[in-house]
């Protein structure tokens, strides 16, 4: 049996590059949305060329404000002073890649479903039952698991690979960067740390939502309704983990405070609270092991898997 | 409640003072400000900076209207005259953070207030911008 990589992967690796050089060209445009005034101000109000300019009056006749202004606002001087970390950790935290915190178990459900439907809807998983080894047909599946799962993984490496050619490999960054919502001193002192930490808890996630998917694939024949009922089944989760979990037993009954952004597992693309990020390592973990737990369970015998697909004939 | 529209009301009270003692300083109070789901942006209506000075946020408080836990949110501004955004800026409980010095700029300026991570749960947010 074997499970090659379709257009579903790809679609998905499509998808993810697509979102990531939207998100490259949204922060430059805002970050860098002042320059072509940037040039007016400095050609016409600090050089004098036209004092009376309209844009002059954005600084009420201050020239110590304007000099600070076009001293700190030189747009040559701020490409050239950004750092391939804060570019990374502003694309993943502030552009339209946050969308993904809710959008790519979706990716992932289309996906895997995408790559394994096809051999259970159209029932030539009862000729491999039948005729393969039933472990060695779940290593197979299991390794498509681990495929899917690096697609996000993957896309967050693309975006620090693509930052650090922008910025020509300078890891250096200003004293501005304090002061801007990205920057965590533990995070920018040991970023590769807190990326494989990420990493791994994506990964750890969509392992999670892979399971789910498989729940759905024993459920239906049809792969949208496959993915649909896979989402359903994930926002199940989501609020189960946060409301019930956290918010009902932790939160207000036994009195624990300020840990909400642990057990919202749709955020775990990035974390501000230095090596307690280790945190969404272990959640994803648990999740993990008790969602693979339960499709093992599902899954265990080769002959109710058989007469499931003879009973839906 | 009460307790934070007294500190609110203290810091309005201390920038009328500085106005009244010859020392330009406005602010601009946003109470009760709906923090949405998914972390989308709310946007203020236009206010008028009539002075230099670069702008700052601070952050009375911030709660999750379900946990009341502390939520971290992120700010920044949008001037709507040739349009440019200020880069974002994480609001800190009880103190001033200041926005880039892009924000000096004497003219129409709208503020944004998002969740920096995506919750299903909103908050409510009490602070002022000022200069």
């Amino acid at each position: 049996m074997k499970l090659k990589i379709n257009k579903y992967i790809i679609f998905s690796f499509i998808i993810f590059g697509l979102i990531i050089f939207m998100s490259f060209f949204q922060y430059f445009k805002e970050e860098f949305s002042y320059e072509k005034e940037y040039y007016i101000i400095k050609e016409n109000c600090y050089e004098k060329k036209n004092v009376n300019h309209k844009v002059c009056n954005y600084f009420n006749n201050n020239d110590e404000v304007l000099k600070k202004y076009i001293i700190e606002n030189d747009p040559n001087k701020k490409i050239n002073d950004l750092d391939s970390i804060t570019l990374t950790c502003s694309i993943i935290e502030n552009t339209l890649f946050t969308i993904f915190q809710y959008i790519s178990p979706l990716i992932i459900f289309i996906a895997f479903i995408g790559t394994l439907q096809p051999f259970f809807s159209s029932g030539i998983i009862k000729y491999y039952l039948n005729r393969e080894n039933y472990r060695d047909i779940s290593k197979r599946i299991f390794k498509k698991m681990i495929i899917v799962s690096l697609i996000t993984p993957l896309s967050l490496l693309f975006i620090y690979l693509l930052s650090i050619i922008i910025t020509k490999g300078n890891f250096n960054y200003t004293n501005e960067v304090q002061t801007i919502s990205v920057y965590e001193p533990w995070k920018y002192n040991n970023f590769i740390i807190y990326g494989i930490i990420i990493c791994i808890s994506q990964f750890l996630l969509n392992m999670s939502y892979c399971c789910i998917a498989l729940f759905s694939l024993k459920k239906s024949k049809n792969s949208v309704v496959s993915i649909f009922m896979s989402y359903i089944y994930f926002i199940i989760v989501d609020i189960a983990l946060y409301i019930i979990l956290y918010v009902i037993i932790i939160n207000k009954t036994l009195g624990f405070k300020n840990l909400s952004d642990y057990f919202n597992i749709a955020g775990y693309w990035f974390c501000d609270y230095g090596i307690k990020s280790l945190y969404y390592v272990l959640i994803s973990l648990l999740l993990f092991i008790l969602l693979f737990s339960l499709t093992i369970m599902l899954y265990r015998k080769k002959e109710d898997v058989i007469s499931l697909y003879e009973n839906e004939d | 409640m009460m307790k934070y529209f007294k500190i609110s009301f203290s810091v309005f009270f201390f920038a009328l003072l500085l106005a009244v003692t010859n020392v330009n300083a406005e602010v601009h109070g946003f109470f009760g400000v709906t923090v949405k789901r998914f972390s989308a942006p709310y946007t203020s209506n236009a206010y008028t900076k009539v002075d230099t000075g670069t702008q700052f946020l601070f952050e009375t408080k911030c709660t999750d209207d379900l946990t009341d836990d502390d939520r971290t949110v992120q700010s920044r501004l949008y001037r709507v005259v040739t349009p440019i955004y200020t880069s974002w800026i994480t609001a800190v409980k009880q103190d001033y953070v200041y926005y880039n010095s892009t924000s000096q700029t004497v003219t129409d300026w709208k503020f944004i207030l998002k969740s920096k991570k995506s919750l299903i749960t909103t908050a409510t947010f009490y602070g002022h911008v000022g200069y």
